[in-house]
């Protein structure tokens, strides 16, 4: 007798759960937590980007956002798993954009596909400036300087930077083609690498994101010479490339958040929404400030795409060698 | 004297209630994440910095330097008790605490390896206080001709380490650097021996590897040797080194913590490489090396006090100069940028409040990590009193959710399970897993130092021997690789012990 009451109340307990489940997803999204799988390792750049960013969110969301990791495969294992995942919008994609729009120019059969996979939700490009920096005790002054003298001597001049097809080494190739010269490329796989070889005076300029300039530049230590699109926030008196002449050298950090094909419009709304809000925040905007992060955001699915489309034109002037395949 | 009122004063900022409370969760998490393998102190930084945004800069600071350095701790734990490393930087202390716990000392072993840590934890803290600026402008003096002598003087450095023999111990390096040559070439970026597989295209994990390597591997050997055999047959003996442990092990960590302290300054070089060279140091100098792996002390006190005192001096390039050595500090470096710290030369002056009380954590973390390990010394060991019946499928489960908590993929756990049986043959046929890790880790810097000097020298190899350090280090390694053709003495050992 016992067992059956026990079998009864558990019973209605269970029919319990799940109206209450039921009643709960009829509740506007999102009613449960959200995951986000970011295609970059945890504590990047990328990946602190979007952290502070769904931090701030989570007041807005009212839900929590999970950060999941994974850098697989420059981010294409990332991608294929939201590509294929529910469209309900609680599996959502964050990266850096030029990783799928470089995996569809190399390899345009390849498992994902950024327009055909996915729905933007926003991007913010232009979150860190690239920036070309030299030793403050050398004696470049500017691209003219260091173009002049890589004319005269050919081969002399070393640059540090990123690894072969990140955005920094495609930087420099694109700089060295349209400026006619030939300098050695050292890829170094770190930026504080980069940084120290500059520092020792083993490489003479490096190209580098610009946050990991400020302490230097505190410390009088380097010197900018030129940023890539935008002037960098860290030295604004600085000309960019395309002030100096060489409007060619042009690629943007995008960190951008995608769903998989077809989720709700008003997923993508409630989105929207949280990212004005915590753009209106000043305490958010200063934490943001302080590891250099710029905040561009761009939304609406017309605006994503033509940026996109952009993106595509600029990695397409690049030999698959170029973009290290 | 005027560095000893600011250490004072840094202490006492360490004191305050608040500070030590995050202290203390820093050091405890961090032994926690140091005890899992898979999950390494990055990680665990990664998730916990969004969290410090709202405490004050100091304690933030504070409770993620804990974790990096309460991580080195823990990481012996697992790998004297069940011969897994709960991290790299505990891989060459399996060797010997393994074997001190199936004599039955597990307890001593664990016991130096906890005082080991102490005592390096404490001279390099004071290496920090007193030479940490003068000693980060040297480390500006490597380029890549200097790591690539660097990394090759450890990796000959490995020869000194082989068990069995050279020649295996050879084998197994060079099978490390190949395996370290899988995915992006680092030169031209093109994918190497990825069999066309995305999970292959970043190379092949070093945590995955050492889990199956280790843990795995360990648990397949023993189901073989058959359950009951394979219990540790000796009695516990003691839960506390004795004084003639202390006598054995006493100089060996004080070798260790300042070979630990002085070549993680070099940005880059991880608390790995320093393990395995006071090893090699400790084993070369000892009136015993052919009891070397057989569970002697000395063979957990160097390495355990190297990881200790190298993950103290890596934050001599990141806070004198604002260069990171490694993924942990690199996070300690964004931390630092959230709060609005600016990490580098200006740092003592315009933040001594953090550089001090930074420091002064340091000192106080380590006698909270004593405290708490010492006591659960006892509850450790009693772990080698659960059937194993119980124990091994626990660890195996603790080996794959590790491996695929590393990048939350299920290739992961494959390449774990792969490297699980590649550990049981290795180990079968009497080859040694240590240097095959040691290639892994070095294989890829190593690589690229060396096209990296080659591209600043326009192809020429002289550029090894025109800068002074290369040229010593290269040296070194020459001397190494030539004596054994004259003295035949190791070599001819080696050759003999492993044919008989």
């Amino acid at each position: 007798m016992k067992a059956r009451i026990l079998l009864f109340s558990t019973g209605i307990l269970f029919l319990a759960g799940f109206t209450s489940v039921g009643s709960a997803q009829e509740r506007a999204y999102p009613n449960r937590e959200i995951k986000v799988i970011v295609g970059h390792g945890a504590g990047g750049g990328v990946d602190l980007h979007f952290r502070l960013l769904f931090k701030e969110m989570e007041t807005t969301l009212k839900v929590p956002v999970i950060i999941v990791n994974q850098a697989g495969g420059s981010s294409i294992v990332a991608a294929s798993e939201v590509a294929a995942a529910k469209k309900d919008g609680y599996t959502l994609l964050g990266l850096l954009v030029a990783n799928l729009v470089i995996k569809n120019i190399v390899d345009p059969k390849g498992p994902v596909d950024l327009i055909r996979d996915f729905d933007p939700v926003f991007a913010n490009p232009g979150s860190n400036t690239n920036v070309l920096i030299t030793r403050s005790d050398s004696e470049f002054k500017s691209l003219k300087d260091l173009v002049d003298y890589a004319r005269k001597k050919p081969g002399v001049l070393s640059i540090g930077t990123g690894t072969v097809g990140s955005n920094v080494h495609l930087e420099l190739l694109m700089f060295q083609r349209s400026a006619k010269i030939n300098i050695g490329i050292l890829p170094f796989s770190a930026t504080p690498e980069t940084i120290q070889m500059v520092l020792g005076g083993h490489v003479n300029f490096g190209e580098i994101g610009d946050t990991a300039v400020i302490p230097h530049l505190a410390s009088g230590k380097v010197k900018v010479l030129a940023a890539v699109g935008k002037r960098s926030r860290v030295a604004p008196d600085v000309p960019t490339y395309a002030e100096q002449g060489y409007p060619n050298v042009d690629l943007e950090v995008c960190p951008t958040l995608l769903g998989p094909k077809g989720i709700p419009g008003d997923v993508t709304k409630v989105w929207e929404n949280a990212l004005s809000l915590a753009l209106k925040n000043a305490n958010f905007l200063a934490s943001f400030k302080k590891v250099g992060i710029n905040a561009n955001f761009i939304t609406g699915a017309d605006k994503l795409r033509n940026l996109f489309k952009k993106d595509f034109e600029r990695y397409s002037r690049f030999s698959r060698e170029d973009l290290g395949q | 004297m005027e560095k000893f009122s600011f250490l004072l004063t840094g202490l006492s900022i360490a004191l305050q209630p608040t500070n030590l409370l995050y202290c203390f969760l820093g050091v405890f998490i961090g032994t926690m994440v140091g005890v899992l393998p898979g999950i390494g102190p990055s990680g665990t930084i990664a998730l916990l910095l969004p969290i410090t945004f709202g405490a004050p800069a100091v304690s933030a600071i504070i409770m993620l330097c804990g974790i990096a350095y309460g991580a080195q701790y823990g990481g012996s734990t697992t790998s004297i008790l069940v011969n897994m490393p709960g991290e790299a930087s505990s891989v060459v202390t399996c060797l010997d605490g393994y074997a001190m716990a199936r004599k039955g000392r597990a307890g001593p072993a664990l016991g130096i390896a906890a005082f080991g840590s102490f005592i390096a934890g404490t001279i390099s803290i004071f290496g920090l206080v007193f030479l940490a600026p003068p000693l980060a402008e040297f480390s500006l003096r490597f380029g890549p001709p200097e790591y690539f002598a660097l990394m090759a003087f450890a990796m000959t450095v490995v020869l000194y380490l082989a068990r069995e023999s050279m020649t295996k111990a050879l084998i197994m390096a060079i099978f490390g650097l190949i395996l370290a040559s899988v995915g992006f070439d680092s030169a031209t970026g093109k994918l190497r021996f990825t069999l066309g597989l995305l999970a292959l295209r970043d190379g092949v994990g070093l945590p995955q590897v050492l889990i199956g390597l280790y843990g795995v591997s360990e648990i397949l050997l023993t189901v073989e040797r058959g359950i009951k055999r394979s219990i540790i047959e000796s009695e516990i003996k003691g839960l506390l080194p004795t004084l003639q442990d202390w006598k054995d092990a006493l100089f060996p960590i004080a070798r260790s913590s300042i070979l630990g302290f002085f070549i993680s300054m070099i940005p880059g070089i991880s608390v790995v490489i320093p393990t395995f060279i006071s090893y090699a140091l400790e084993k070369k100098i000892s009136k015993h090396p052919e009891k070397f792996g057989t569970g002697v002390i000395e063979g957990v006190a160097a390495p355990e006090s190297a990881n200790n005192a190298a993950s103290n001096g890596g934050m001599i390039p990141l806070l004198s100069l604002g260069l990171p050595t490694g993924a942990t500090s690199a996070l300690i470096l964004a931390a630092l940028m959230i709060h609005g710290i600016t990490p580098g030369p200006t740092l003592i002056k315009e933040s001594p409040q953090v550089f001090w009380g930074v420091l002064g954590s340091m000192y106080i973390g380590n006698v909270m990590l004593l405290a708490l390990n010492l006591p659960l010394i006892g509850l450790w060991v009693r772990i080698l009193k659960v059937p194993y019946t119980f124990l091994f499928p626990l660890i195996l489960l603790f080996c794959l959710i590790g491996s695929y908590a590393i990048d939350n993929t299920r290739t992961d756990m494959l390449i774990t399970i792969i490297f699980g049986l590649v550990g049981y043959l290795i180990k079968k046929f009497r080859y040694e897993g240590a240097p095959l890790v040691l290639g892994l880790v070095l294989g890829q810097r190593m690589e690229k130092s060396l096209c990296s000097s080659l591209l600043l020298s326009k192809g020429s190899y002289l550029i090894f021997f025109q800068r002074p350090i290369s040229m010593v280090l290269i040296g070194m390694v020459m001397l190494m690789l030539i004596s054994p053709f004259f003295t035949r003495k190791r070599f001819g050992e080696e050759a003999m012990r492993s044919d008989g």
